[in-house]
């Protein structure tokens, strides 16, 4: 049986690795656009910022393919499929596929607004990026986006020595994953570390025409050399996106077992709308714990073993230089009605739980690590609480293993 | 192949006397710090040390690596630098390629990772290659090293013992009440 797999990211690895683990001898082809064998990008400003060196991005090295007995079509692109010859099109030739796992991932997210056609001006997905970055000798860098690629980008940075500003569009950093109070203090730190932060202001041009002199905002013009673009990521897959259905994220809507709206196709990673394990709608998750895990859902359903996607759940690490910042499941607790928080703090450490009719579907801390793996446990038990107290006590380990994500129904 | 083993906590046994604690740290760190121990008995709060008695017997707990069968750190490693031995069931990291990012850590929901800062390093127990130094040091038999297949076996002695002795308190109070209607 041919098993091809479009995407070297962790999911079609993931995929490839479940799938091999499952069927000794079946034959595995992933095909990838990038010339690299696969690499980690939650390390990649590790990379930018002179913390490893480069060759320890990588997580799998090309003999490795062969031991495990994957071909690796690399620098190949998939421009089309025709799904009822269980084809696919690529630049140079066909390859024909009985079962297809697409793991295309996600690419950044521009505006349309924004003429972006010049030299200094970067996004911060591949190592390809990583390396121009790397290369490029700037000094000062305006980060567009306060993500926590924006930030990690522009922590980076900082490392390399530039002068740093990040300007967010909305009212705090990290809107997506933090809520006020917590982004603040996360302010706080990049500020003492020299990073400029700049909150509700919308970019409105990168003026000149081949090399970048500043950006201008809705406030003022800053002068770079440097721009990031950091505004977000999108799923990728525009060869197969009118053939298949798609969820309300823009992903390949797919259903537990990570199959898609097409026979034989499964779908995983940043590509995917799957479902959210707190919420059960279908989300865009873009991130890596649940990207390996779909991957290895839609190997093992493609080779034949059913098995079940448990969710995806939100958990987000920032490290500011030094000082953990995390968050767990739903965030803007408190800013909305239905929502309960209870906030602690500590001298240079807080800590936030969001509860919503008593469950724990939320939380978020500063400084503060040490808890986070049995509120995480809450959050995946739905463990209802009614009281802090109660949520930091439940902390009796069994005397028996457990499994991560407790619900599994495999 | 070998058999898979774990360290198996029994709360009942144990006096809190962290011997275990400190064989675990002089064992991987060469040197005696509590809070370097990969293995952490806690006390839980509300209690005062006091002999043990039939309601207080679970005053301490342990927090140390359930070698997990789907261990949420492997997930959450972005450089892939956490595996579980199939064999030994052992999950154990390799520091060679780990980046130092303590998503491991702030995964576990035993919170049995932890950071040494002067080895800039995740730690957690990896069963001292085989020979746990935690339970060959441990006076009272609260931690053992079970196969796995046996490991439940404390827990569900402690259950019948428990229904046993709730059953024999209902039965004494029943007692007890019919002495007091007989006397009025
Ligand atoms: C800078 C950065 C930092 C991050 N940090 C974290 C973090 O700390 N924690 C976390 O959880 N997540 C983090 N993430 C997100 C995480 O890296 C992604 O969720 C994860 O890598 C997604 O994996 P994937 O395999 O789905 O997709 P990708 O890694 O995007 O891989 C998809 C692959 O498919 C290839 N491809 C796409 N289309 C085609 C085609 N038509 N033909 C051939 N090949 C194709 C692409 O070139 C790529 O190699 C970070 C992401 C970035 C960019």
């Amino acid at each position: 049986m041919k098993f091809v797999i479009v995407g070297n990211g962790i999911a079609g690895v993931s995929a490839a690795h479940a799938i091999r683990k499952t069927k000794r001898d079946a034959s595995i082809t992933i095909v990838s656009d990038e010339v690299e064998p696969t690499y980690s990008a939650c390390v990649l400003g590790h990379y930018l910022g002179e913390e490893i060196p480069r060759d320890r991005v990588f997580i799998k090295n090309l003999s490795e393919y062969a031991q495990d007995g994957i071909r690796l079509l690399s620098s190949q692109k998939v421009t089309g499929i025709d799904a009822e010859e269980k084809k696919l099109i690529l630049e140079k030739a066909d390859l024909v596929y009985d079962k297809l796992i697409i793991a295309t991932g996600s690419k950044p997210f521009i505006p349309p607004s924004i003429q972006a056609e010049r030299s200094g001006v970067f996004t911060f997905k591949s190592l390809s990026d990583t390396d121009k970055l790397v290369r490029w000798k700037g000094q000062s860098a305006v980060i567009v986006g306060s993500g926590p690629i924006g930030l990690e980008a522009g922590m980076a940075l900082k490392r390399r020595g530039y002068r740093v500003v990040v300007i967010e569009l909305l009212s705090h950093i990290l809107p997506k994953v933090f809520d006020r109070r917590p982004a603040g203090l996360i302010k706080e730190i990049l500020e003492r570390k020299g990073v400029e932060v700049l909150e509700g202001e919308r970019l409105v041009e990168i003026p000149g025409t081949d090399t970048v002199t500043g950006v201008a905002t809705d406030r003022r013009t800053i002068g770079c050399d440097t721009v990031i673009l950091a505004t977000g990521m999108k799923p990728r897959g525009a060869w197969v996106f009118d053939k298949i259905k798609r969820g309300p994220c823009g992903g390949i809507s797919v259903d537990e077992k990570m199959q898609t709206s097409l026979a034989d196709v499964f779908a995983c990673g940043d590509c995917v709308d799957a479902r959210d394990l707190i919420t059960g709608r279908p989300v865009s998750s873009m991130l890596w714990h649940n990207a390996r895990r779909q991957g290895e859902i839609a190997g093992y359903n493609a080779a034949g073993l059913s098995r079940q996607y448990e969710g995806s759940l939100n958990a987000t690490g920032l490290n500011l230089f030094g000082v953990q910042a995390v968050s767990i499941g739903i965030s803007g607790g408190g800013e909305t009605d239905g929502f309960a928080v209870i906030e602690r703090e500590r001298e240079d450490a807080y800590q936030r739980v969001i509860l919503q009719r008593s469950e724990v579907v939320g939380v978020q801390s500063v400084n503060w690590p040490e808890d986070m793996g049995h509120l995480l446990a809450s959050v995946v038990r739905k463990e209802k609480v009614t009281s802090l107290h109660d949520a930091l006590t439940k902390r009796r380990p069994p005397l028996r293993t457990m499994r991560p994500f407790a619900h599994v129904r495999t | 192949m070998e058999e898979e083993k774990v360290i198996v906590y029994d709360p009942v046994y144990c006096s809190g006397c962290m011997r275990c604690m400190t064989a675990c740290s002089t064992y991987n760190n060469g040197a005696t710090s509590l809070s370097k121990s990969r293995l952490q008995i806690v006390r839980h709060e509300g209690h005062a040390i006091s002999p043990l008695t039939e309601e207080d017997d679970l005053i301490f707990d342990v927090l140390t690596c359930q070698q997990c069968n789907q261990p949420a750190c492997v997930y959450f490693c972005p450089t892939l630098s956490i595996k579980k031995n199939n064999e030994t069931g052992c999950v154990t990291i390799n520091h060679d390629t780990c980046v130092g990012c303590r998503m491991c850590m702030v995964s576990c929901p035993f919170g049995a990772i932890s950071y040494d800062g002067d080895r800039r390093a995740l730690i957690k127990c990896e069963l001292c290659g085989g020979d746990p130094q935690c339970v060959r040091f441990c006076p009272t038999g609260a931690l053992k090293f079970l196969p796995k297949k046996e490991a439940h076996l404390p827990k569900r002695n402690h259950l019948a013992r428990n229904l046993i002795q709730s059953r024999t308190r209902a039965i004494r109070d029943a007692a007890t009440r019919e002495g007091e209607h007989a006397g009025s």
